[in-house]
């Protein structure tokens, strides 16, 4: 009897046991020797913080001072043969600040930061020290704006890839001096502004109000850390990017309004942006490019009436323009608004024009064009061929919801959505683009639910010999702690380093968190070399794989499953569902288990 | 019998084998089954609600006041079964075009300044509470239906294409459970019909079925015991709310006997299965902690989420070093100024000022703030303009009435004192006297002062049976017909926003210059005038955040501008309908202006209650100030109090 109330003893325990509900029990005891081992190196990239802002102190022309916040664009000027520089030093990096704000030393308004700076031996960032021509003496430099009328909001830019040269955008647009005052906080000189002394004879002695003296793009000598000019011949405008063309002489201008006319400037000589001629696209044209008269400075005031009575084309909110300067072809963020057709409604009256994606978009959601009730929430890049002057998608931001792939692929670890910066970067004859993600809200899946209460965003590359990328194909580079976003993306020309900023960054992010910060990426030749011999995208096999990749700091299983971690103790410590990666950014280092619902197993060491 | 013997044995053989056989089927089949069963109810219910608002939208075009009622009354008891789904899969849509409050909101990034009108099943409530005979209320009325129409076809689109996992089940029911309390049955909800407890009953009947299906497994893991207590629960709660009674219906006893042990229950739940949380799925800070049961617990709300101060094993000489830097004048350009001066620890930390006193003796702008509980809020200061504690410091440090210094002076100064730099170095572990050390001690200070320990507390911990009947009366009248919970949620009593805890709110109040005369507004412009670009918007004119009412009957005077010296004023005040209710010119006040009707009874128990927010735990001033620095001048220094 006593053998038989073992027996049923021993089998009901096994049977309690076999009925635990979760297909991951909370511990396990992992066995040791029998598993494959596979590693995830350390990230072969080194990030360096090379300028902090309200922390570097700049030098402006009523002596020192914590540098300005809202950190946003970068534009880098490499030194020439013609530059009196130090010994290796490799150029300028010019940093904008997004902002309207009263400064005693460094001038109200917005403003920009330029520094030289030198590749020490380890491939680290040195800023050097510099006298400018004006007598100022330090490492970091205030732009010095008070020749060309002050400035504010500068967000985007123009970084020629020809030489080195640097507009700054002027963006948010301004309507009144009450706006730009803010109370006296802002800029407090809001006396009529007289032009003067410009290369614009059809601007100069024109008497304006302060604030239209805002909202242009203005190019900066970043060596003499000052202002050049406004660029009045462009229109005036809540300009966010721009790019020039291999040719030296055509600008493309993204702005970032409800709606974007997209603009181009061609100038009369290569280099000199003085004179020329611009138009504005309107794609069911005949010529596509309809020219504004750039020398009638009231219609450079009032641009955006000028492009609505020639009905030009609309679009959500184009950010940051760049041009691969190998196959000339220029590209787009058009990062979005929700309600972008209520936005539009009145210029569409007044016959401005829809994209046609926007109304390939707007049909397939079962409108007949994209009319008030028409929402774009992921945006998307475009590519524009100034060969054929046509547009199409590039890149698409998703989840979008017309097509069945929500839960498909990366998701969620990759989830780009409202891309912002853009800009491209060449090494060993092949280009890729760098694109930073600014979400314009959680909703719709730009966050996955795990996450909707904190907003990230991130920094992708994608290697664009691929034809018809897609999200999957995109390589994550950096994401920013919750709250902070990701701006001003910029590599030098080697393709060694690439540098951003984080803008506003809050809770979770490592000291100084409440400032915004100028980062250096190094070690990107390294990282890009890496990937032309290791393919870490998984074919799909049967037997079960699993791929780290350091940089992403994302393991990629080869089949979509759900996977369990467990650490050394047999604790589990993380589970993904129906996934086919997942991000171990948060995990220490250390040995884990990884272990799928059919058993699966195989030991992953984090480094 | 030895036959026998082994008959019966070869007997339980077979019934084990075919129990085990049985059982093997089940498990394959009912593991599934619990999350099968619970999608295809998710599922059927964002569906469900898609038709009703269809049906909605055709009864209001009729002209049958009757009909329509009907209709809303469906309308409202299929959102309460689809609600809990969309809230959690989809917070921000929810907010913007489903359920949120009646009031204007900013769109965040866009290129221009972006006021947007609210939308969805709040305001419809609020038009249904409106006579719907007037043909503009109704035209309106179809307006935003249409609306709701148009934008849940989107949500609905997204969310449909998920597919839940248990956890994500246990999370929503856990949220659904804050909402109830804090949005439901408060009437935060239901701003015009005051529908929460029957909205309440139908969330109850959805979370109920959600959990039912979980029945087999609990059984497999052999607690239905668990399984049964939590039904009976369920139960308890759905008797309570069976009764549409919005103002006698008792929220404290519904509270106790049902919100919390449910709470409680559904993560033993959780737990009991198996299932991961998301502590193992997402590696952020999370607004609150998984593992807490009860709504009324200090770690309830994770104080860690609000500051990028991380509690580690030196917290208490952290905590020490802040609090030596909160009392120590030596901060201040002047020598005399603390953060004390303002911030008294026997007054709840405020002054006991009208407003509080400048450098120079005079009185500044507005009234000082509690500090007990300021952790729990994503913006600071009366106007907003900060995001979290160690930003709000730098507005006292460098203010030129206040300690007019700045953080390089401080910096210097400290780093002369031998004492202060030893005690961050261990505070620290190595690291030096900064700007985020220095914000970072502070805030360890500060966060610490959230005892939980009020009467209220303790009744709803357990920790205390019984509460004096007026207080039991002031917290039903609180929490429903005062409308005091609408803004300042329980179990904080601030306006920081359940269940998510990611936004702190502002009211426009219509706070008077003087009490005397009640018409005259305030011409402090609040939140308008707090220099942030894109909430320089006119709704928000006039408008300042939502303090915790936490240890009130220490922190006198009231508002921003303590134009209220005792509670009886402020209940009046709120009982008239604040400014614009005793005939202010004021268009964007967010409190309603109508009459609360309160009896001179209930203004009493609400105060009686109020008062029994108050902590047990004290806190004192008391430190040794180091005077160790080279100058001499300061090792005498005083925080100054005679003006």
């Amino acid at each position: 009897m006593k053998k038989t109330t073992l027996f049923l003893a021993s089998t009901f325990l096994t049977v309690a046991g076999a009925f635990a509900q979760s297909t991951f029990p909370t511990e396990v005891e992992p066995d040791w020797d029998a598993t494959e081992i596979v590693m995830m190196d350390e990230s072969p990239m080194e990030s360096q913080i090379i300028f902090t802002g309200g922390v570097d102190m700049v030098q402006t022309k009523s002596g020192e001072t914590e540098a300005k916040q809202w950190h946003d664009f970068i534009g880098f000027t490499p030194v020439t043969d013609e530059d009196c520089v130090p010994e290796g030093a490799i150029g300028w990096v010019s940093v904008n600040h997004e902002m309207i704000a009263k400064d005693e030393k460094i001038g109200d308004g917005g403003g920009m930061t330029s520094f030289l700076v030198k590749r020490a031996e380890d491939g680290t960032f040195e800023v050097l020290d510099q006298t400018l021509s004006d007598g100022r003496e330090g490492k970091f430099f205030n732009v010095d704006f008070s020749g060309v009328g002050e400035t504010g909001m500068n967000c985007g830019g123009i970084n020629s890839s020809i030489d080195g040269r640097i507009w700054t955008a002027e963006e948010w647009f301004r309507t009144s001096n009450e706006s730009i005052n803010d109370e006296g906080d802002g800029v407090r000189d809001i006396s009529d502004y007289t032009i003067k002394y410009t290369d614009f004879d059809f601007a100069n002695f024109q008497t304006i109000e302060k604030y239209q003296n805002f909202n242009w793009m203005v190019e900066i000598d970043p060596r003499n850390a000052k202002a050049i000019r406004k660029q009045y011949n462009w229109g005036r405008q809540g300009f966010e990017g721009g790019a020039i063309a291999p040719d030296n002489q055509t600008v493309y201008l993204g702005v970032d309004a409800n709606p974007t006319f997209f603009t181009k400037f061609v100038a009369d000589e290569p280099g000199d942006f003085t004179k020329g001629s611009l138009y504005v696209y309107k794609h069911d044209a005949a010529d596509k490019w309809i020219e504004i008269d750039n020398e009638d400075f009231d219609k450079m005031l009032n641009y955006q009436d000028e492009a609505i009575a020639v009905n030009a084309t609309m679009y959500n909110r184009i950010e940051w323009v760049t041009i691969d300067k190998n196959s000339g072809k220029v590209y787009l963020t058009e990062t979005g608004r929700d309600n972008i057709g209520e936005k539009w409604a009145d210029e569409a009256a007044a016959g401005a024009v829809f994209a046609p994606h926007h109304q390939t978009r707007a049909e397939s959601m079962g409108l007949a064009t994209p009319d008030a009730t028409y929402t774009d929430y992921y945006g998307r890049i475009l590519e524009f061929d100034p060969e054929t002057n046509e547009f199409s998608v590039y890149l698409a931001g998703g989840p979008e919801l017309a097509e069945e792939n929500v839960a498909e692929a990366d998701y969620p670890d990759k989830h780009l959505s409202n891309p912002d910066g853009l800009n491209l970067l060449y090494l060993n004859d092949k280009t890729y683009m760098l694109i930073c993600e600014d979400l314009n809200g959680t909703s719709y899946g730009r966050m996955p639910a795990e996450f909707a209460s904190n907003r990230m965003c991130e920094l992708y590359m994608l290697d664009m010999s691929v034809e018809d990328p897609s999200i999957d194909d995109l390589l994550r580079i950096a994401q920013t702690p919750a709250g902070a976003e990701i701006t001003g993306v910029c590599p030098t020309p080697d393709g060694k380093t690439i540098m951003f900023n984080s803008q506003h960054p809050s809770s979770d992010n490592p000291a100084p968190y409440n400032n915004s910060l100028t980062i250096a990426l190094h070690g990107m030749d390294e990282l890009i070399n890496a990937l032309e011999v290791t393919d870490f995208a998984p074919t799909n096999s049967d037997s079960f794989q699993i791929y780290p990749n350091p940089v992403e700091r994302i393991v990629y299983l080869s089949k979509k499953t759900d996977v369990a971690l467990y650490d050394v103790t047999g604790k589990r410590v993380a589970v993904y569902r129906n996934r086919k990666s997942f991000d171990v950014t948060n995990l220490n280092p250390g040995v884990y288990f990884v272990v799928t619902k059919d058993k699966e197993t195989k030991k992953l060491v984090i480094k | 019998m030895k036959a026998l013997k082994y008959f019966s044995i070869l007997t339980i053989g077979i019934i084990i084998f075919s129990t085990l056989l049985s059982n093997q089927k089940k498990k394959g089949v009912y593991s599934e089954k619990s999350i099968k069963e619970v999608n295809t109810l998710f599922q059927q219910q964002i569906s469900d609600f898609e038709l009703e608002i269809l049906e909605f939208e055709k009864a209001v075009q009729q002209n049958s006041k009757s009909k329509i009622q009907e209709s809303y009354k469906k309308l409202r008891n299929t959102f309460k079964k689809a609600g809990l789904y969309i809230a959690y899969l989809d917070t921000e849509a929810n907010d913007r075009f489903i359920n949120g409050a009646p009031l204007l909101k900013i769109m965040k990034k866009t290129p221009e300044l972006s006021i947007v009108q609210p939308k969805g099943m709040q305001v419809i409530d609020e038009l249904m509470a409106e006579d719907l005979a007037n043909p503009e209320i109704k035209k309106e009325l179809v307006q935003k239906v249409q609306l709701l129409k148009r934008h849940y076809k989107d949500v609905k689109l997204y969310i449909s294409r998920l597919s839940l996992t248990d956890r994500q089940v246990f999370e929503i029911i856990r949220q659904e459970i804050i909402r109830i309390t804090t949005f439901g049955i408060t009437g935060f909800d239901t701003p015009g019909t005051l529908n929460g407890i029957s909205d309440s009953y139908y969330s109850f009947l959805e979370m109920k079925e959600i959990i039912e299906a979980y029945k087999e497994e609990m059984k497999n893991v052999n607690r239905i015991d668990l399984y049964k207590e939590t039904i009976k629960i369920f139960d308890e709660g759905l008797k309570q709310l069976k009764h549409n009674d919005f103002e006698k219906f008792d929220r404290l006893i519904f509270i106790k006997k049902v919100i919390n042990p449910l709470y409680g229950n559904i993560k033993k739940i959780h737990f009991a299965l198996g299932y991961e949380t998301i502590d193992e799925v997402y590696f952020g800070k999370k607004t609150t902690n998984y593992e807490v049961e009860n709504l009324f617990e200090e770690n309830f709300v994770n104080k860690e989420y609000f500051t990028t101060y991380k509690k580690e094993k030196n917290h208490e000489k952290v905590v020490k070093l802040g609090k030596l830097l909160f009392n120590d004048p030596v901060l201040s350009s002047t020598k005399q100024m603390a953060c004390v001066s303002c911030h008294q620890a026997d007054k709840a930390f405020t002054d006991g000022q009208k407003t509080s006193i400048s450098n120079a003796g005079e009185f500044v702008k507005r009234n000082s703030p509690t500090l007990n509980y300021s952790i729990f809020a994503t913006k600071y200061l009366h106007d907003l303009r900060a995001d979290r504690l160690e930003d709000q410091y730098e507005h006292v440090i460098t203010n030129p009435d206040e300690f007019n210094s700045s953080y390089q002076q401080i910096i210097k100064d400290l780093q002369s004192s031998p004492t202060y730099q030893k005690m961050f170095e261990e505070a620290f572990e190595g690291k030096e006297i900064s700007t985020t050390t220095i914000d970072h001690a502070i805030t360890a200070f500060i966060m610490d002062l959230t005892p939980f320990d009020n009467d209220v507390d303790l009744y709803f911990q357990n920790k205390k049976v019984v509460l004096k009947p007026e207080i039991k009366r002031g917290f039903n009248l609180f929490t429903g017909k005062a409308a005091c919970a609408t803004c300042h949620f329980i179990p904080l009593y601030n306006g920081t926003v359940p269940p998510n805890y990611v936004d702190t709110e502002s009211e426009v109040l219509g706070v008077p210059k003087t009490k005397e005369d009640q018409t005259v507004l305030d011409d402090d412009l609040g939140r308008y005038g707090n220099k942030r670009p894109k909430e320089h918007a006119p709704h928000y004119k006039n408008s300042f955040k939502t303090p915790t009412l936490r240890n009130i009957a220490n922190t006198a005077p009231y508002m921003h501008n303590g134009v209220f010296s005792t509670l009886e004023e402020v209940m009046e005040f709120y009982n008239n309908g604040g400014g614009a209710g005793q005939g202010m010119k004021l268009d964007n006040q967010t409190l309603s202006d109508a009459p609360l009707d309160l009896t001179e009874q209930e203004i009493s128990d609400i105060i009686a209650f109020m008062k029994a927010l108050s902590d047990k735990k004290t806190f004192e001033n008391k430190v040794e100030l180091p005077k160790d620095f080279p100058n001499q001048e300061w090792n005498n220094r005083k925080v100054k109090v005679d003006y």
